[in-house]
Parts: structure tokens; C-alpha cells; sequence
């Protein structure tokens, strides 16, 4: 494992599941920082006072997705892995997935701390 | 002048033997004529030149004196000339010239001997001797007055005699007397007077010359006897031939008597020889005769035979037989004469001819019989009046016999006469049906061809045609057509003065019926009526003609009305259809046997593209721009109803996309099939094509509604299974650990029949999208085995197949399968026997079987398995969990492939095989 603690930027629209996540990751050791929209997490990403390891969002978020949000930062030279959670099951998201580069993994919803802990370390590792 | 040819044809006809007799006598006469004739000439000119051989003529035997020479010279001209009975006029009449002359100088001797007066002897040069100097002897003189007589008769006869033959023979006797007086020495034989007599020279001539007479006209008289073939020729032939010899036999004799035997023995001998040659002479004779007596008896009776055949044909012909006699009375009849004129034989028997026929033919009577007189057959045709007072048509064959009767033949014509008027009837009959016929074509010609163009016409018009050729063709004033319908006559057409149609109409009531005849005839096809044809004519009767003309009008146009009826029921029917098919709510399409359209309706058009100038393979213009499930623009050769034309077969339900003039994409559910007869021959198809998009809207709208459920459903589930791990991380009792471990295994498990669900929803919505890749089907299975062997550590699973074998797959959703048939295998499966999954190639695909050893499932439920919410019975009473999903989402996932899947069920062992395919060409 790391010396620091890992800083992951958390999106979901869903209160509950923010907390949920935000919470397992937090167990996990990490420092959490939480947006709520995809306009919060670009404005997160943007801000330059912070830095994070790992950004963990959702997809379905009104006004932007959390995918669009991550192709926005990529698009602006910002590398931040990310986990692309989803309830969703439409066919296009693997690939839009895909289309992020290596540093993007899809964890479908629901997931335990199994799921995410692998889908973590994947990335970070 | 000649024989009548009929008394010729009389005559037998002359034996070979005698023709040749013929033949040798023909050349007799001038053969005499010439030797008179030298002979005279020599004996003159010795006279007057005084030649030596005058001495000669001294001589008793050869002494003639000049007178005597000169008619021999001109008896033997006159002879020589008239030999031939065609001899030329002029050559005649020289002959006659000298036989007059003969007579002269003969008749003035015969007179100078009477009268003691000397006329003619000096006119010639005196002979020497005591002999006057040129007066023939009385004998010669009688003799030539005989022959030129004969020579001037030569050619008159009369009832088979002839004058000259009797002048000839006359004279023969006396030159034969003179003859025999020299030969005898009885001087009184040779010379009436003692110191004058004939010299044996011109007793030569005299026979000669008598001879030539009787040759020359060997047809007539005495030699025409001789030569001719009957009884009385065979007898004359016979006995002068028998007789010929007797003379000279008889002065043979008597000669004798003269020099060596006593004169009464020779005239012992002769009487005796007379008498044996004669009775042998007389007997064979008459055995000759009494075989041609015979013979012409056996002739007679065959001739009394042959008379009697004849008469029972006359009595037994079939046409009458009249005899008339000279005055024209009947004398004989036969009976067919009796039977046509109506009388017994005894009533027409002394009747003539006025009194059988009819009293008007009587005038051309005399015509006729003077043709008759002229020796012409008459045949001709009349009318008798029978017995009975009726009237008959005869034909009459008269002519005039030889001998003056009158002979008819003739003939019932009645019924010929009737034949010939039938004929002639029957010829104007078909004068008429003709002209009839040529009009009647004419017009159903033109109704024809108002037939014909009924595309551009209606049935009125063909009614109106109807009418109006039926006016003209029977010059009417007024004619009409009327279709029958269920309310009567419901359909009109006419033509001609108007106002007379309440003659034809039913109602109103005609108004002056007297003025208008009125004609109706059905219309009537196949037995079934159509309707009427009616012509009215103003101030006369219709014929029989024109009825009859009508009527075949009305036959012949029958067809035409009928096929009008149906065209206008067609057109009926069709413009029905074509409204009824308008209002359909989905297009309809429908294309004959050729593949031309014949029938769109509205919805369809209204999904047209439009005009496009372009051409289908039928020949029909493009005006849909038809695309497949993906958007794609469709082969002419996949679309449904070129498929249902070409192949007859159904299309059913297929999806396609029309894109419309804007630019927007149309769903669209097609069908097609093919159109076939009574028969089963393909006729057509007919293609419906429905407008899905609502149905495609509501299938998005339950599909984003199924998402937002599954996505709202699994937020809270992942909560449930984040806290359970988190909480079973923190857990101390063992118990807290089981039962955290619960709750997290009934959430995946409610994971899994959300994710189940929404699969299945996709499959029925036909939804699923692949990502489809070239991909090694022994690492997909490796795969899936590690996935399951997490669950399940301890499970045994043999893997069979070759690596590398590609396939062109999904590779989550084959994952899935894979996944879901282990599940299975380990659900139903004995517990501690081996799953085994084998991989083979299998050409075009790759087939993959998962087996496990299990209870049998019946043959019933092997395909039920596929369906959903299926479970086996099994699986039911064993109460082994699940939605009965699992396969039908896997037989959903393998036919989006392409695929097929299947299970096999036997020995105790289940096997679940499924193909896909294997990756195209260059992929």
C-alpha cells in the first residue's frame, strides 16, 4: 500500500449511495472528497488547490453525466483514474468506458466491498 | 343413186369367199371394156390400112366387119367409162354418148335388114370377099342393140332389178348361140339368115361386154343375187357353179360323138350325167339350205325370246311407255304409263295426247310435234292431267318411228319438280340469311367494339350502341336496351323518336297503340336473362324477317351485354376494394403475377418517398426507400413481398425502416404472401406494411421505464451489499457472520433475477445488442469455469476441445450462457459427478456442450426448457431456486448470434449444446 492516504473524488447524484460509497472508501483508508454532479466534479477536479488519485463517479447525473464530466477533465489534460460506477445497463457505456483510456475501469451496481476494493486496486496499484 | 342405209343394213352381209369373188369380178368390167376395145380397133384398122392381116380376117373364125368393130370400140368405151359407179359426170355422160351411139348404128342395121334400105354399110372402106361391105349381121346387130340399151341402163334399178342385167344376159345368150354354132357346125346357131351370122370374135365381144354389164354393178340385180349371203344366194352360187361344169362336160361329149362313138350314146351319157349331177347338185343344195333354214329359225325363236324379255322390261320400267299410231292413238302402254297418268290400261289405250294433257299445255303442242317430224328426239317437261283430275309434272322422250308410230317415254317429275322449288327456295333463303347475317355482323361488330372500349366508356354506353345499331339494322323508328336489375329493368338506353318509348315502357301506358308496332326480345345469355332489346316502328307490322333479325341481334349482342354487365360489376367491386383497402389503417400493397403493382392503398402511399424516376427489377417505379432493421437500405431480392412473389413465402412481422422525403426513419412491421388461384397458381402478393412507430415508442418508453427500475432497484441493493460486507468485516460472533452472510447471498440473488428480468424484457423487446468480436472459445470457458469454481471450489469440470478455436461472440453475454448452463449443471447434476464441456469445430460453426450426469428429463420437456418462467417438473418439486429464466435468456443471447441452442437428454447424462458462429472473413 501506499505511504499517504489515497484521495478519491466521489460523484453520485443519490445522497445515500454518495454516503455509501464515500463511506466504504473512507474504510478503506482513503481521503474522500464528494461531488454531487457532474458540474461538481469537474469544478472539483478543476479546483488547483486539491489533487486526487482516483476519481470514483456515477453515470446517470442530471445536467451532465458523470462520463461526460470525465471526458471533459481528460479532454483538459487531466489523467485522474477513474471508476465508472452504474446501475445502468445500456449497451453504449463499456465502450464509452473503454474509450477513456486505461486509466478507467466500469464497476456495475450493485457492488460489495469486494468489487470495489479489486476495481481500487486495479487502478491505483 | 344409192341404197337407203337402212335397206342396206337389211342385207347379209356377203361372205369372205364371195368378197374375194367380189374383188376379182370388180376388175370384169374394164377388163371387157378394154378388150372390146382392141379387138374393135384391130379389126378396123386392118380394115382401113389394108394390112396384111386382112388376110386374116377372111378366116370365118376371126372375120367381123367394120360396123361391128366400130361398136364394139364404142360398147367397150361406154363399159370402160361406166365400170365404176362413182365414175365423174363428164366421163358418164361420154359413156352414155357412145351406148346411144352403139344403139344407133345397131338399131339403123336391125332397121336396114327390115327395110331392104342401105343406110350406114358404105360409110366405112369395102372388105374384100362377098361380104357386104360393112353391115353388122341381124345377130350382132340385135346383140348390140341389146348391150347399148344395157350400157345406157346401167345405173337404173328398181326394187332389186335392173334392166341391164336382163339386156346383158339377153345378150350373152345370143353371142353363147353363136358360139355353140360354131362349135357344133350348126350354122343356124351362128347365123340367123344363112349367108349372115355372128363370127366368133364378136360373139367374144358381145359375151364380153354382157359380162362387164352385169360386173359392174355387182350390188344390184342378178350378180347381187349370186354374191349374197341368204339361202337364195348360197342356191344361186351352188347350182350355176354345179351347172358351170355340165356345158362344157356335155359338148366334150357330144364332140365326141362326132369322131368316135355313135351320138346316141353320147346323148345317153349326158342325160345321164345331167341327171346324177343335177339330184347331187339339188341334195347338197338343199342340205345347205335346210341348215341356213335352221339357223334362221333358232334366230327367230331367240328373236321371239329377246321380243318377250323386252316387252316385261317395258312393262316392268319405271317410266311410262306410250305407242301411238299414226293418228297419235295410244296402242300400246305399259303399266309405270297407266300408274303416272291415272288410267287402267284399257282407258288409255285409244287415247291421245290432248286427252292427257293439261288443257293450258295444249297450245305448245304443235311446237313440238313439228321438231318431231323433223326426225328429232323431243324431251320435254309437262303437265299432265290424271285420271283422277289432278295435275302432274311429267317429262316426255318422244320421236317418230321409221314407219310412222309414235313412241313417249315418260317421267314422274313431281318430285324433282318439288326438289327443284325446295332448292330454289332454300337458294333464297340463304340470299336473304346472308344479307341478314353481313348486316347482323356489322352490328354486333360495332357493339364489340363499344365493348372494347369500356375502359373509356360505361354500360350505358354499350346499351346506347346496342340500341342504336338494332334501330338502324331493322330501320325503326325507336329502339331500346334495358338491363335487367332487382327492381326491374334498371338500366335504359335508346335511341329514336322519344316520344314513342311509352310505346315500349310498361309505364306510363302507351298512349296510341294503333300507330306503333312494338317488338321486345330478351337478352339472353347461358339461359340467363339479361335484359330486353325492343324496337317499335310507327304505322306498319314488323315482319317475320325483321323479328327474326331482332332476335339474332339480341342473341349475338347477349355476350357483349353480359360481358359489360360484368365489367361494370368488376369495376364495381374493384372500386369498392380499392375504398375498402383506402381505409385499411395499414398500407397495402398488391402486385399480379408479373410483379406489377396493381393495387396501393392511402396509408402506403402515404409512406412513399415520392416520385424517383428509378426502376425495380419489375419495372415498377421506386417510391420507398425501404431499410433494413439496422437502417441499412434492403436488397430488392430481401423484401418481403419480392421474396413472397418469387419463393412463395410468408413474410411475417419484419421489421424495416421507410425513410421519408424529410429525412426521418419510419419503423415499419412488414408482411407478405403470395396470392394464389383456385388452383394453387401463383398469382400475385400482396404485401402489408404497418406503421410501428407508436408501438416502437411505447416498446422505448417501457424500456427506459424497465432501466429506470432496474437502475432504481439496484441503488438500494447496493447499499444492502456495500453495508453487509462492511458490517460482516466488523462482525465478532460467528452468528452475526452467518447471518450477515445470508442477507448479502439473497442480495446477489435478487441481483441476479433484476439483471434476468431486464435480459428477458430485452430479448421479447428483440433489444439486445452485442458487441460481437473475434474471441477464443476455450478462454471464454476457462473463464467461466473459474467463475463458477469461486462458488464452487470443490466442483469437478473437464474441459475438452481444441485452443484457437474462434468464435464470433459477445464475450460477456456468452459468458452468461456459459455461466448460466454451469449454474444448471451444478443445480440439477448428481452432486460429486463431473461436469464435462466439450468444444468442437463443426464446419461454419463452433459448437460448445455442457453435460453433466442427471436425472432424465422427458423428451416432452427437453424444448419447454427454453421458454419463460419454465422449470422443469423436477426442478419444481425439488423446490431449487430460480425464475425459470436462465434459458430462455440464454436461447435469447445464442439466436442474437446467430446461433441455435439445444438439450439432449439420455443415459443419465444432460447435455446443453449451443453454436455460434465463427468470425467473417477479415475481421
Amino acid at each position: 500500500m501506499r505511504d499517504s492516504a489515497l484521495r478519491i473524488l466521489v460523484a453520485d447524484d443519490d445522497p445515500e449511495v454518495l454516503q455509501d460509497v464515500a463511506g466504504a472508501l473512507e474504510g478503506m483508508g482513503a481521503v474522500v472528497t464528494v461531488a454531487a454532479s457532474g458540474g461538481d466534479l469537474i469544478e472539483a477536479l478543476g479546483n488547483p488547490g486539491t489533487a486526487f488519485d482516483l476519481v470514483v463517479t456515477d453515470v446517470a447525473m442530471p445536467w451532465m453525466t458523470g462520463l461526460q464530466a470525465v471526458a471533459a477533465t481528460r479532454y483538459a489534460g487531466l489523467a485522474t483514474p477513474v471508476i465508472v460506477m452504474t446501475a445502468l445497463r445500456d449497451d453504449k457505456i463499456p465502450a464509452q468506458v473503454e474509450a477513456l483510456g486505461r486509466g478507467a475501469v466500469l464497476l456495475r451496481k450493485p457492488f460489495g466491498m469486494t468489487e470495489l476494493e479489486h476495481a481500487v486496486e486495479t487502478l491505483v496499484s | 343413186m344409192t341404197r337407203p342405209a337402212a335397206l342396206a343394213s337389211s342385207l347379209p352381209e356377203p361372205s369372205p369367199g364371195s368378197r374375194r369373188l367380189e374383188r376379182v369380178i370388180a376388175h370384169v368390167p374394164q377388163f371387157a371394156g378394154a378388150l372390146s376395145i382392141t379387138v374393135g380397133a384391130v379389126v378396123l384398122g386392118s380394115w382401113m390400112l389394108a394390112h396384111p392381116w386382112r388376110s386374116l380376117l377372111g378366116r370365118r373364125e376371126v372375120f367381123m366387119v367394120g360396123n361391128t368393130a366400130v361398136m364394139s370400140i364404142l360398147a367397150g368405151a361406154a363399159l370402160w367409162l361406166s365400170a365404176r359407179a362413182t365414175a365423174a359426170p363428164r366421163a358418164r355422160t361420154v359413156a352414155r354418148a357412145c351406148a346411144v351411139a352403139v344403139l344407133a348404128i345397131a338399131g339403123i342395121t336391125l332397121l336396114e335388114y327390115a327395110t331392104d334400105w342401105v343406110l350406114i354399110d358404105h360409110w366405112l372402106p369395102s372388105a374384100p370377099g362377098p361380104w357386104p361391105r360393112g353391115r353388122s349381121s341381124p345377130h350382132t346387130a340385135s346383140a348390140f342393140v341389146l348391150l347399148g340399151a344395157a350400157l345406157l341402163l346401167i345405173d337404173h334399178s328398181g326394187r332389186g332389178r335392173r334392166p341391164s342385167d336382163y339386156l346383158a344376159l339377153t345378150a350373152m345368150l345370143i353371142g353363147t348361140s353363136a358360139l355353140l354354132g360354131y362349135l357344133f357346125g350348126i350354122p343356124a346357131y351362128g347365123a340367123l339368115l344363112s349367108h349372115l351370122g355372128m363370127s366368133p370374135s364378136t360373139a367374144t365381144v358381145v359375151l364380153a361386154i354382157a359380162a362387164g354389164v352385169l360386173a359392174a354393178r355387182i350390188e344390184h340385180g342378178v350378180l347381187a343375187v349370186m354374191l349374197a349371203r341368204n339361202a337364195g344366194g348360197v342356191a344361186a352360187r351352188r347350182m350355176l357353179g354345179g351347172l358351170s361344169v355340165f356345158p362344157p362336160v356335155a359338148i366334150a361329149l357330144l364332140w365326141g360323138a362326132l369322131h368316135w362313138y355313135p351320138f346316141s350314146f353320147a346323148s345317153a351319157l349326158v342325160v345321164l350325167l345331167a341327171l346324177g349331177g343335177a339330184s347331187s347338185l339339188i341334195l347338197s343344195t338343199a342340205r345347205r339350205l335346210s341348215a341356213i333354214d335352221n339357223e334362221m329359225w333358232r334366230v327367230t325363236r331367240a328373236l321371239g325370246d329377246s321380243e318377250a324379255h323386252v316387252r316385261s322390261l317395258v312393262d316392268g320400267a319405271s317410266d311410262g311407255i306410250l305407242i301411238s299410231d299414226l293418228d297419235g292413238r295410244y296402242t300400246q302402254v305399259n303399266e309405270a304409263a297407266c300408274r303416272i297418268l291415272g288410267y287402267d290400261r284399257n282407258a288409255l289405250v285409244g287415247k291421245t295426247i290432248m286427252d292427257v294433257l293439261a288443257p293450258h299445255e295444249l297450245p305448245r303442242l304443235a311446237a313440238h310435234k313439228l321438231r318431231l317430224l323433223a326426225g328429232a328426239t323431243d324431251v320435254s317437261e309437262w303437265t299432265v292431267q290424271r285420271g283422277d283430275g289432278s295435275m302432274m309434272p311429267i317429262e316426255v322422250s318422244a320421236k317418230i318411228f321409221a314407219d310412222g308410230r309414235w313412241q313417249g317415254i315418260i317421267r314422274d317429275i313431281s318430285e324433282r319438280k318439288r326438289v327443284e322449288t325446295a332448292l330454289a327456295r332454300a337458294a333464297d333463303t340463304e340470299r336473304t340469311l346472308r344479307a341478314e347475317l353481313e348486316a347482323l355482323l356489322g352490328a354486333s361488330g360495332s357493339v364489340s367494339e363499344a365493348v372494347s372500349e369500356l375502359a373509356h366508356s360505361d354500360l350505358d354506353a354499350v346499351l346506347r350502341t346496342i340500341a342504336e345499331q338494332a334501330r338502324s339494322l331493322l330501320n325503326a323508328d325507336y329502339a331500346a336496351a334495358a338491363i335487367a336489375g332487382e327492381h326491374g329493368l334498371d338500366r335504359w338506353a335508346a335511341a329514336g323518336a322519344p316520344e314513342l318509348r311509352d310505346a315500349i315502357a310498361p309505364s306510363p301506358p302507351i298512349p296510341d297503340p294503333s300507330r306503333a308496332s312494338v317488338l321486345a326480345v330478351p337478352l339472353r345469355h347461358h339461359n340467363r336473362e339479361l335484359g330486353t332489346l325492343h324496337i317499335a316502328v310507327r304505322e306498319r307490322e314488323l315482319t317475320d324477317t325483321e323479328r327474326r333479325v331482332l332476335a339474332a341481334l339480341a342473341e349475338r349482342v347477349a355476350p357483349a351485354v353480359e360481358t359489360a354487365v360484368l365489367y361494370a360489376a368488376e369495376a364495381r367491386l374493384r372500386t369498392w376494394l380499392q375504398s375498402l383497402i383506402d381505409q385499411l389503417p395499414e398500407g397495402v400493397i398488391v402486385l399480379d403475377e408479373h410483379g406489377q403493382v396493381n393495387a396501393m392503398n392511402r396509408a402506403v402511399r402515404a409512406l412513399a418517398l415520392g416520385p424517383t424516376g428509378e426502376h425495380d427489377p419489375w419495372g415498377n417505379e421506386v417510391v420507398f426507400d425501404i431499410r433494413g432493421a439496422d437502417q441499412r437500405p434492403m436488397p430488392f431480392d430481401d423484401l418481403p413481398i419480392v421474396r413472397a412473389l418469387r419463393d412463395g413465402e410468408i413474410v411475417r412481422d419484419r421489421e424495416m425502416w421507410l425513410r421519408q422525403p424529410d429525412g426521418r426513419m419510419v419503423p415499419v412491421s412488414g408482411s407478405a404472401g403470395p396470392v394464389r388461384d383456385d388452383r394453387g397458381r401463383l398469382t400475385g402478393a400482396i404485401a402489408v406494411v404497418s406503421d410501428i412507430s407508436d408501438r416502437k415508442e411505447m416498446e422505448r418508453l417501457r424500456e427506459e421505464w424497465t432501466a429506470v427500475v432496474a437502475h432504481d432497484l439496484r441503488q438500494p441493493l447496493n447499499t444492502i451489499l456495500l453495508w453487509t460486507d462492511r458490517v460482516q468485516a466488523l462482525s465478532t460472533s460467528d452468528a452475526q457472520r452467518t447471518g450477515i452472510e445470508r442477507v448479502r447471498r439473497a442480495g446477489w440473488r435478487l441481483n441476479h433475477m433484476i439483471e434476468d428480468l431486464l435480459d428477458a424484457a430485452r430479448i421479447q423487446a428483440n433489444q439486445l445488442a452485442l458487441d460481437l468480436r473475434p474471441l477464443d472459445m476455450l478462454e471464454l470457458v476457462r473463464t467461466a469455469v473459474d467463475n463458477i469454481q469461486v462458488a464452487h471450489p470443490a466442483l469437478e469440470i473437464d474441459i475438452v476441445g481444441p485452443p484457437r478455436e474462434l468464435a464470433w461472440v459477445d464475450g460477456e453475454r456468452i459468458q452468461q450462457v456459459l455461466g448460466n448452463l454451469l449454474g444448471n449443471a451444478v443445480k440439477y447434476g448428481v452432486p460429486t459427478t463431473p461436469i464435462r464441456i466439450e468444444i468442437a469445430n463443426r464446419d461454419s460453426l463452433v459448437e460448445v456442450a455442457v453435460c453433466n450426469q442427471g436425472a432424465e428429463i422427458p423428451p416432452a420437456e427437453l424444448d419447454k426448457l427454453f421458454t419463460r418462467f419454465s422449470r422443469t417438473t423436477k426442478a419444481r418439486e425439488a423446490r431449487v431456486p430460480g425464475l425459470g429464466l436462465g434459458l430462455y435468456i440464454c436461447r435469447g443471447l445464442i439466436d442474437a448470434h446467430g446461433g441455435r441452442i439445444w438439450a439432449e437428454s439420455a443415459h443419465g447424462t444432460n447435455a446443453f449444446r449451443f453454436t455460434v458462429r465463427r468470425p467473417p472473413e477479415g475481421s
